[in-house]
């Protein structure tokens, strides 16, 4: 029984511990030693001016043009 | 039932691992620690988790990972060294049938040494790796101290959850290793970010430790009661009020003597008599052994060199009678005594050279801590701060494991080498971190220098 709650209980703060692990980007790139990477990532930069497209498409608003022109220079 | 379940568990990280693939190093580590293969007794056994974790990890940092930040590090050569020689000892051993077995998992060890501090490129992977190492012996802890509380202690009594003596599941190898992870363990407490510090992070900690604490005691293994001293000289030097902390540990040891079994003075009374116990007394006698035998053979006789020996010596043995107790002096022959400490395991197997080269390995480590420790101590920046106190956790860790390796044949032990591990990768990200501090900035890229520019027209 005691064997079990131990096991049990290492197992389940191993299962928390992972699962936060895999959503962290800086398990794989770190913020201090990498400062591009405190910013946004390549993809998610993509995915951010892909919404701004939408935006325009949906609402052909100019301003948002010029928003999307500029999260890409950034 | 629990094999299924450990099974779906490493079934799960494997899963997550597509995503990540140093989540398959941390896998290797919780298996290689807690042995999961050994504790189920059905079709777990049929899994080469081991080598399947192993595999997952090697390819998955091969293939898949990004390498920005490995680096191969001088103690990772010594490494490479130590495991090279013993390979030329064991072609030539004394013994080559038992040299082969244990140089059957000492590689495996070393090689995962080597291969594991390219992978930790990132303050996360560091802290990550600690907190699986930490989780996995807290499991063996958390069980062999509840049992020493409810009463199952005794030395060679106490159940672990595999009961072979292999790896963590040895008294002593586990007293040592369970005091050593104190500083660590208290560590998160602070400057954890995966489990981020709260009351109930403090509780946990502070009951594991307690656990920690009660290893030695509940295996009875005279080894950690002396690992327990070194740790509170060791953390004198972290503590503001000296005379308080020694006060406290005074008391707190006074008020745990009425909750001791008999059984346990008795133990402990050897560590000033080491005549009275075969277990003692044959240690000076191997050790003695092993300075003559390598006189010798100054390269070492390759693994399990100490089924050469043998020595006839007197022990006290006491008769009790009633009332009245006799002490005899009986004439006791012993062979094949293993060395009882990892400096003889050393010195007696892989001779000088590869004595030389475990003591710089550990040495290193201790010296690499220390001026981390005096180069970062201070910083109130929280993405500094941590780093300090790792060092001094991983220094007393290492110095705990030096001075229980003196009393046991831990030479090989894979935790330590996860200890090193640690080390090195907490070593070479200051490293990175000290050399972007000390690069000059590079040169503006265009975009920069025209808005410079347009700045300095528009102060203009």
């Amino acid at each position: 029984m005691i064997d079990y709650f131990a096991l049990a209980l290492g197992h389940g703060l191993l299962v928390i511990a992972f699962l936060n692990l895999v959503r962290r980007d800086e398990l794989d790139v770190d913020p201090a030693l990498d400062p591009v990477a405190g910013r946004k990532s390549a993809g998610d930069r993509a995915r951010d001016k892909r919404k701004a497209a939408r935006t325009n498409a949906a609402h052909g608003n100019d301003q948002a043009d010029d928003d999307a022109a500029k999260g890409e220079s950034a | 039932m629990i094999d299924l379940i450990f099974l779906a568990f490493i079934g799960f990280i494997l899963l997550l691992g597509l995503r990540r693939p140093y989540l398959w190093v941390l896998l290797y580590v919780y298996i290689d620690i807690l042995a999961p293969q050994q504790i189920g007794y059905g079709i777990i056994q049929n899994f080469s988790v081991s080598f399947i974790a192993f595999c997952a990890a090697f390819a998955g940092w091969l293939v898949l990972d990004r390498k920005e930040g490995s680096r191969f590090t001088f103690r990772q050569g010594l490494m490479l060294a130590l495991l090279v020689y013993c390979w030329w000892t064991t072609q030539n051993a004394d013994f080559p049938e038992p040299a082969l077995l244990k140089w059957e998992w000492v590689w495996k060890a070393l090689l995962f040494a080597i291969f594991m501090p390219l992978t930790i490129t990132t303050r996360l992977r560091l802290e990550a790796l600690a907190l699986v190492m930490v989780l996995s012996v807290a499991m063996i802890v958390i069980a062999t101290g509840m049992k020493t509380v409810l009463g199952g202690g005794g030395y060679d009594q106490l159940n672990f959850f595999v009961n072979d003596n292999s790896g963590l599941y040895e008294s002593s190898t586990l007293a040592t290793v369970a005091i050593g992870m104190i500083p660590l363990i208290a560590w998160f407490t602070r400057y954890g970010t995966i489990i981020k510090p709260a009351w109930y992070v403090s509780a946990f900690a502070i009951a594991l430790i307690f656990a920690c604490l009660l290893i030695p005691i509940g295996t009875e293994a005279r080894t950690g009661l002396v690992c327990i001293a070194a740790l509170g000289v060791l953390l004198l030097r972290y503590t503001k009020k000296r005379l308080m902390f020694i006060a406290a540990g005074g008391l707190l040891g006074l008020a745990a003597l009425p909750f001791l079994p008999p059984s346990y003075y008795a133990r402990m009374a050897t560590i000033a008599q080491p005549g009275g116990d075969e277990s003692a007394s044959t240690r000076v006698a191997v050790w003695s052994w092993t300075i003559d035998y390598v006189q010798q053979n100054p390269f070492g006789g390759g693994f399990d060199a100490y089924r050469g020996n043998s020595f006839t010596y007197e022990m006290p043995v006491r008769e009790e009678t009633g009332n009245t107790t006799t002490v005899e002096f009986r004439e006791v022959t012993d062979e094949a005594r293993a060395y009882h400490s990892a400096i003889f395991e050393l010195l007696g197997e892989q001779g000088y050279p590869g004595l030389l080269i475990w003591l710089w390995l550990q040495g290193l480590g201790v010296w690499q801590m220390e001026r981390l420790y005096r180069r970062w101590k201070g910083h109130a920046d929280e993405s500094k701060a941590w780093i300090a106190p790792m060092a001094a956790a991983l220094q007393i860790a290492s110095l705990i494991y030096l001075v229980g390796a003196f009393f046991q044949g831990i030479a090989y032990q894979p935790m330590f080498f996860k200890i090193i591990g640690l080390q090195i990768g907490l070593y070479t990200y200051c490293l990175r971190l000290d050399s972007l501090r000390e690069k000059p900035r590079g040169r503006p890229t265009r975009s920069r220098q025209k808005a410079k520019d347009a700045g300095d027209a528009v102060t203009a």
